[in-house]
């Protein structure tokens, strides 16, 4: 019998960004109708529509673990992880470019300083998203769910700024954001490959 | 800080009344057609059979989630083979409750069916 590959692309996401309890078996399942003759874009279809429609059952089926899973990642975000962050970024920044942050110049302090920032903010998300992926046993919707939350509530609470403080606004969220969904996606062990040998 | 998860745990188990929805039908019926050999492939094929449309694994997935959820229906993990890359099958099974909750939606059904002309005989 040849075995056939499904696509790899396809298989990875689903693997990261599938949700629910039996993800490893809908793999399964997907691998061995795609052996049975189906072509890559029949796979490539059942992949996304999985994709789109496993968060949307487990945040049903989960309700209010989804929201403690907000909650505590919401509070452990805003009130233990960022406070030392900005403290330390805020004084490097003050140390090292804010002479040029008044003047709007790039300069490369400056340029240091918001690589600097952009990274540990990253950093941050990481840990934030680990943790709520590791208080709630790698559920990928609540996770999702957290990572959105945190994009809506900066944006509406954070004044944007003009010109650079505009950039530096949207490269810290989504620095956070893209974190967020690191650690709990692609680091944190995810609960739902149960049965995966492979 | 156990109490408190364990109330949200509790709470996300307590059995819905909702009724099932007609893909939900579906995927009880094709449990019961196939016995104990049901999982995901051939459920999927069943009611493509039956229905003769295609049918999103995903989908049949997360009909059997929300069915365990509320404890129509129980699983257990199968054996792994090569052609599905090492991943093991899980087995689903339909529950007493849900073989009650699957007549009484037949009777149901059928109720509303019995005494209607325009559904006799197959022309609307």
């Amino acid at each position: 019998m040849t075995s056939l590959q499904p696509p790899k692309l396809a298989t990875w996401l689903l693997r990261y960004l599938g949700c629910g309890d039996n993800n490893a078996a809908v793999m399964g399942e997907l691998a061995e109708r795609y052996q049975q003759g189906r072509k890559a874009a029949w796979y490539w279809g059942q992949v996304l529509i999985t994709i789109v429609v496993s968060p949307f059952n487990e945040v049903r089926g989960r309700k209010l673990l989804t929201l403690r899973a907000v909650l505590i990642g919401w509070v452990v975000l805003r009130y233990v992880l960022l406070p030392p962050a900005a403290l330390i970024l805020g004084g490097i920044g003050d140390a090292f470019a804010a002479d040029a942050w008044r003047r709007g110049e790039i300069t490369p302090s400056w340029c240091a300083v918001i690589t600097l920032s952009l990274a540990a903010l990253s950093l941050v998300g990481v840990l934030n998203g680990w943790i709520v992926s590791y208080l709630h046993d790698g559920r990928r919707a609540s996770l999702m769910l957290h990572a959105i939350t945190v994009l809506i509530i900066w944006i509406s609470i954070n004044p944007q700024g003009e010109g650079i403080g505009r950039l530096l606004f949207w490269l810290n969220i989504m620095g956070i954001t893209v974190g967020i969904l690191i650690g709990g996606l692609f680091i944190a062990r995810p609960r739902n490959l149960e049965g995966e040998i492979a | 800080m156990t109490c408190f998860a364990y109330f949200f745990i509790l709470r996300e188990n307590m059995a819905s009344s909702n009724p099932l929805s007609n893909f939900e039908l579906m995927v009880m019926l094709a449990l019961v057609r196939l016995g104990d050999e049901a999982y995901g492939v051939p459920i999927a094929e069943e009611i493509e059979a039956h229905s003769r449309r295609d049918v999103a694994v995903g989908s049949v997935y997360a009909a059997l989630e929300r069915l365990q959820s509320r404890g129509f229906v129980t699983s257990r993990v199968g054996e792994a083979t090569a052609e599905r890359g090492g991943r093991a099958k899980r087995y689903f099974k339909i529950t007493g409750k849900g073989l009650k909750v699957v007549q009484k939606t037949h009777q149901t059904l059928m109720s509303l069916w019995n005494g209607l002309p325009k559904l006799q005989g197959g022309k609307v």
